[in-house]
């Protein structure tokens, strides 16, 4: 007596294929559960027990049951497999008419509860993207992931609310319920704040605009109350939709780190994660005994918003540095190596070292050199006179919506611009991109030259620069580089006192 | 010593905690063959440990081996189960496994708890060993 059944185990953002293998000999009614599972895996025989009475099938006793999950060397980590199980064993029993060719290409996950019903399980956006993968048809999953699990094109979704269900379903006694496609353009949520509401500050909102359009990092200073937090939240509205794509790969992010809304199965909007200065590095970056995704990975194509900059430890910053530069970040553990995307727009705020406890040299101990130099567009956030706040002059300043609009202009050149290559924004350009698109007028490369000679640049803070001007470009609908654009590039390489 | 017990068990002057637990047994033992089991024997001391009742199951072709809890009264608060202890467990599945070898028994075994109040059946827990 043998079945076969196929699962999925998440490592990273990856599914790796399971076989679950049931056994069984006449002996002590026992089950065994091999294949490196942990506790949770283990647990699963209670569940599958109660559960398979609960939906009224009996299963024989006195035999000794060993379940394997093959590979054997892959940990396998929590109840996704009890639904497999609970399905083997009735199969293997004869229990219902499941021949093994009605089994065969499909792949099944889920918790049980004790009464039979499917209770919610993580990574299902991975399951469905490596059953393509396997060429495996049909995915079951509980019904509370069925949307989830319709994402990814090409495979059939079984989304039945308990074991019973399932089973007439298997048996053709029933059809299976239509899962309801998550809305393919959900609404950008409303932004919160609105940069109509936001007064005066004209420079920052101009500032954010460039780094919503091409995805630059910014640091905001400014002394305490002048507006910092308001700003970096008004950001939220003037970030362009996700594409299909990318919406994908935020949600199998969250689906991995089981952060998933119920009832929100496909994140349409860009994340906005905001991080406290207590965070320790493994928090941000991800990691943990069996690597999962840090916050800069739940920011993947969206914010990560670190607010007192000052106050957080050089070492949990200095983490941040490469993901910031190649945009994931690899976990190595004794386990193995994961890689999540982190492909974030930062935004930090600070207090100006005049403000922040301590004095210039501390804060300049805290934020390193190097980290400075990842930072592309700095603001000096000045804060807004009374008088100014006091009128009202509701049509002077420019709504999100209207400068939304400029931003997903500016993000469509870019795409247009980039369609041949694997980038999509110009933060991402490498110094070929920046050659072959980065077109300078004499004048401009003039100013950039004596600029860089004036202050101190870097290669990186110059090719940073450069990626600046583009898009400044960008936002004027400019082929090329002009002297203004570079100019105003410039002024954003401000300094706030950070620098010696 | 073992004859001794089994000609007190007949007679009424049994102590009142054992007589309990013999009638629980008569009305287990009832209740199995009812169920459609056949008793293949009973009290068996194996060393230390005792096993109430051994039964074939012919719906599944396996031998069960049967520990029955006895109360006076059926009481929700004080259940026949709490009796059965981690150790008390550990000891009938010893037990079992015991007779199964010693009988040279190649098919399947489990066991089964058997509960009874007042005068009844009120649980039945098969296979107590799957975990």
């Amino acid at each position: 007596m043998l079945t076969k059944l196929t699962s999925f185990t998440t490592i990273g953002l990856k599914s790796e294929r399971i076989t679950v293998e049931i056994g069984a000999t006449p002996g002590e009614g026992t089950i065994t559960i091999v294949g490196l599972g942990d506790m949770a895996v283990q647990e699963s025989k209670q569940r599958v027990k109660l559960a398979l009475r609960a939906s009224g099938y009996r299963i024989p006793t006195g035999r000794s049951i060993t379940v394997n999950l093959a590979p054997a060397n892959i940990k396998k980590v929590g109840p996704r497999f009890d639904l497999p199980i609970a399905v083997g064993l009735l199969a293997m029993y004869d229990l219902v008419d499941l021949k093994s060719e009605k089994l065969q290409g499909v792949a099944f996950l889920g918790e049980l509860a004790l009464d039979g019903t499917l209770r919610h399980v993580s990574g299902v956006v991975s399951a469905a993207i490596s059953c393509r993968a396997h060429g495996i048809h049909t995915l079951v999953v509980p019904s509370v992931n069925g949307p989830e699990a319709s994402l990814v094109p090409g495979i059939r979704v079984i989304a039945p609310e308990n074991l019973r269900e399932l089973i007439d379903i298997f048996l053709d006694l029933r059809q299976p319920d239509p899962i309801m496609p998550p809305a393919s353009s959900a609404v950008h949520g409303s932004p919160v704040i609105d940069f109509a509401d936001v007064r005066g500050q004209q420079q920052a909102k101009r500032a954010l605009e460039i780094a919503a359009a091409g995805g630059h990092n910014v640091l905001l200073s400014g002394a305490p109350g002048s507006g910092k937090t308001l700003l970096a939240q008004a950001l939220r509205g003037i970030l362009p939709p996700l594409s299909r794509e990318e919406s994908l790969e935020v949600t199998q992010i969250y689906s991995v780190a089981n952060l998933l809304p119920n009832d929100l199965p496909l994140i349409a909007d860009r994340p906005f994660r905001t991080v406290h200065h207590t965070a320790s590095g493994v928090s941000i970056v991800g990691g943990g005994q069996i690597p999962g995704p840090g916050e800069i990975s739940l920011a993947h194509r969206g914010v990560l918003f670190l607010d007192e900059l000052a106050e957080f430890p050089p070492t949990v910053l200095d983490v941040l540095r490469q993901p910031l530069e190649d945009r994931r970040i690899t976990i190595t553990r004794a386990q193995g190596t994961v890689t999540f995307p982190a492909d974030v727009l930062l935004v930090a705020a600070m207090n100006p070292p005049q403000w922040a406890p301590g004095n210039a040299r501390k804060i300049h101990r805290r934020i390193s050199k190097p980290f400075l130099d990842r930072i592309d567009l700095t603001i000096d956030v000045q804060p807004v006179p009374i008088e100014d706040l006091r009128q009202e002059q509701e049509s002077i300043a420019e709504s999100s919506a209207s400068i939304l609009d400029r931003v997903v202009r500016a993000r469509g050149m870019q795409a247009r611009r980039f369609a041949k290559r694997s980038i999509c924004t110009n933060k991402e350009m490498g110094i070929r991109d920046i050659r072959d698109f980065c077109l300078l007028e004499s004048a401009s490369e003039e100013l950039l030259k004596q600029a860089a000679e004036r202050l101190h640049l870097s290669a990186r803070s110059y090719h940073r620069t450069i990626k600046v001007a583009r898009t400044i470009a960008d936002l004027s609908e400019s082929q090329i580089i002009r002297t203004p654009h570079v100019a105003e590039a410039l002024q954003y390489r401000q300094n706030i006192g950070l620098d010696t | 010593m073992q004859q001794n017990l089994r000609l007190r068990w007949t007679s009424d002057q049994l102590a009142p905690h054992l007589r309990t637990g013999r009638l629980g047994e008569k009305t287990a033992e009832r209740y199995l063959q009812r169920k459609g089991y056949r008793v293949m024997s009973k009290n068996v001391r194996i060393q230390s440990d005792e096993i109430d009742i051994i039964v074939f199951d012919p719906t599944d072709r396996v031998i069960a081996f049967c520990e029955v809890k006895t109360r006076d009264k059926d009481d929700p608060d004080y259940r026949p189960d709490l009796n059965v202890t981690p150790d008390k467990r550990q000891h009938i599945i010893r037990a079992a496994r015991r007779w199964v070898s010693e009988h040279g028994w190649t098919g399947g075994y489990r066991v089964d708890l058997v509960y009874v109040a007042a005068g009844r059946v009120i649980d039945h827990v098969q296979e107590m060993n799957w975990e």
